[in-house]
């Protein structure tokens, strides 16, 4: 799929490939139009059609709503079944002339008419305001759309609706992980690995990210404790060990939806930590419970299997160290030096490690993601000694100091490092 | 791996059958849930509850009433440990003016005496306050008794109308509600001072 980033970079690339007589003035025009028909032309009638399809559904959502009793209810009944009847009709006709982003925006429009039609029978029966339940029937309706019309929106859907039902019923259990997602998780999963579609791997990816941030239990989040960072930070570190494997492997696509989400939490979690060693009321070392275990029982494998298996090491294994040093500062909280000096300058040496690991990743592995979060991280963390400083704001001139002096010595010594960890072709043949 | 792909293997159904499939299963879904209901208020046994209602509003199904009764709260005499959530039958029998009043409550099914009702409901808290003859919650002495929601808690009304019931006295507001044999009960008649303002036929 083509992507706004693509045209950008293409944009930038043509012009010197021209320059460099690589390519004729001609030819680079001819990949331009080719593009922009790619990205605006055929798509926009069905982005306008899906805008006018959530309309419409939401129409008939606030239709629902109303209660109107002039129209009796069995007539109102009648009208929501014909509506989804003549969307998904519609949908095949589209699919038939050719149009597959314009049958996927009637099925949305369907699925959407559904869930209305939900809300009107409960209505119409008083049922009580259960909405996991209701949640749960229209992810059930969203799914079989996406089974049988191949429908990307009505999965979208599913997925967001299997996120509502779980999280409904985990937190009226107030109990541990709810087990029953999984029953339409995993048919949600096995459709996505056969779509293209970006938003659909994200939700994907976000839905199981929700599921195992509830999996610990309510009660852990009813009293605050902060083993939960280091859950979450296993868990961020698990996810952008797993995305990058599937970037450099060539696994399925859904799982490079994994790297985004998991940078983001690993410098969320991180910046906090490094927050909290400085303050003296949250220097605390918070209890490693099962969770936490597994967690990490997880994350450290895969991170080795990045190190050990990736195709492209120079990228792989500052990527891999980077993660291995985010996930031993919750380690240095769990010792008991936190609130001595030791272990505010370990947490801070950790984390600005971990930020340039991440940037060296970035840029040697060409993405883009990898150097954004780096620097994020690097300068969050930063802002964040400066404002909260370890000892004296002396003592923190001269840790940023050694600091500096060390990234200056790596990079002056990169370039070899590089050379010895990926040896040029002529020399290894 | 791309053989075991869900899309190729729904690919192989023609395309006009997979649209007709999804059109009926998802029309079926709605209609098996109308007749879930509709079967409960043709053939339920009928009870009469006093109510204590308050009026918000459902973002997807408008303006609804929301009804409290006193078989809402339960003493649990004698059984300790109800969880939230758990799913409970609840004995009714009646008062002298023949509303429902509950006589016990337990987790299985209980050997149904003369003109007893079994009622089967939910847990939603297990330290509740009593709600006493006038609807009032009463939190004096122990606190062990069961809230119990019975998917009767609800009555949806033409935007504007929750108001109107919401302003009136609440003594003079009953459901007639009708319960199915395995114990499901849905809402059928709304009454002010004894006469109907809302029927609910079965479709």
């Amino acid at each position: 799929m083509l992507t706004g980033s693509y045209r950008k970079r293409l944009e930038a690339d043509l012009p010197r490939w021209v320059a460099e007589g690589w390519l004729s003035a001609e030819n680079a025009g001819a990949i331009r139009r080719s593009v922009a028909r790619e990205q605006g032309g055929i798509r926009l009638p069905a982005v306008l059609g899906l805008l006018g399809g959530l309309l419409i559904a939401a129409s008939v959502a606030a239709f629902v709503a109303a209660g109107w009793e002039d129209i009796p209810r069995l007539v109102k009944l009648g009208m929501i079944l014909a509506a989804i009847l003549a969307c998904i009709a519609y949908a095949f006709r589209l699919e038939r002339q050719g149009s597959p982003r314009g049958a996927d925006a009637a099925v949305t429009c369907g699925v959407l008419i559904f869930g209305a039609g939900l809300a009107l029978v409960g209505q119409m029966y008083h049922l009580p305001a259960d909405w996991p339940a209701g949640a749960l029937l229209v992810a059930l309706g969203g799914l079989i759309a996406a089974v049988l019309m191949r429908s990307n929106g009505a999965l979208a859907i599913a997925l967001i609706a299997i996120c509502a039902w779980s999280g409904g019923r985990w937190e009226e259990a107030r109990s541990g992980a709810h087990l029953g997602f999984f029953i339409l998780y995993l048919p949600a999963l096995w459709l996505s690995l056969s779509r293209d579609n970006r938003l659909v791997h994200h939700l994907v990816v976000l839905a199981a990210a929700s599921w195992l941030a509830m999996a610990p239990g309510y009660g852990l989040f009813d009293r605050f404790d902060y083993g939960l960072l280091a859950y979450g930070l296993a868990l961020a570190v698990f996810y952008v060990a797993l995305g990058a494997l599937a970037l450099d492997r060539g696994l399925p696509s859904v799982l490079t939806a994994c790297l985004p989400w998991g940078l983001l939490g690993l410098v969320l979690v991180l910046n906090t930590e490094l927050i909290r060693i400085l303050d003296r009321d949250e220097a605390r070392a918070g209890h490693a419970f099962r969770f936490v275990f597994l967690a990490y029982a997880v994350a450290i494998p895969v991170v080795a299997v990045l190190a050990g298996f990736a195709r492209e090491r120079r990228f792989a294994w500052p990527l891999a160290a980077g993660l291995a040093f985010a996930l031993l500062v919750p380690a240095v909280f769990w010792t008991g030096i936190v609130t001595a000096m030791t272990g505010k300058i370990i947490v801070a040496s950790l984390v600005l490690l971990a930020a340039t690991a991440l940037v060296v990743a970035g840029s040697v592995g060409g993405i883009r993601r990898l150097v954004l979060a780096g620097s994020v991280l690097f300068g969050v963390a930063i802002l964040i000694l400066l404002w909260q400083t370890i000892g004296t704001l002396l003592d923190q001139s001269l840790f940023f100091l050694v600091a500096g002096a060390a990234l200056l010595a790596i990079a002056s010594g990169a370039r070899r490092l590089f050379a010895r960890l990926n040896p040029p072709e002529k020399e290894a043949a | 791996m791309r053989a075991l792909s869900a899309d190729t293997l729904v690919a192989k159904v023609p395309l006009v059958w997979r649209a007709l499939a999804t059109a009926l299963l998802l029309g079926l879904v709605l209609l098996a849930l109308v007749e879930q209901r509709a079967r409960i208020l043709r053939g339920g046994t009928e009870i009469r509850l006093r109510t204590v209602p308050v009026d918000p509003r459902d973002l997807f199904r408008g303006d609804y009433v929301i009804l409290a009764y006193p078989i809402s709260t339960v003493e649990a005499a004698g059984q300790p440990g109800f969880q939230r959530g758990e799913r409970v039958y609840v004995s009714l029998g009646r008062d002298e003016q023949g509303f429902a009043k509950a006589t016990g409550v337990t987790r299985d099914w209980p050997k149904a005496g003369d003109g007893i009702v079994v009622i089967a409901g939910r847990v939603t808290a297990n330290s509740a306050c009593a709600t006493n003859a006038n609807g009032d919650v009463d939190c004096s002495g122990r606190r062990n008794r069961l809230r119990i929601a019975y998917g009767l808690e609800s009555y949806f009304v033409p935007q504007g109308e929750g108001k109107a019931i919401e302003t009136t006295d609440k003594a003079r507001i009953e459901v007639v509600a009708a319960v199915s044999s395995s114990g499901e009960a849905a809402i059928k008649r709304l009454l002010i001072d004894g006469k109907p303002v809302y029927a609910e036929p079965p479709y």
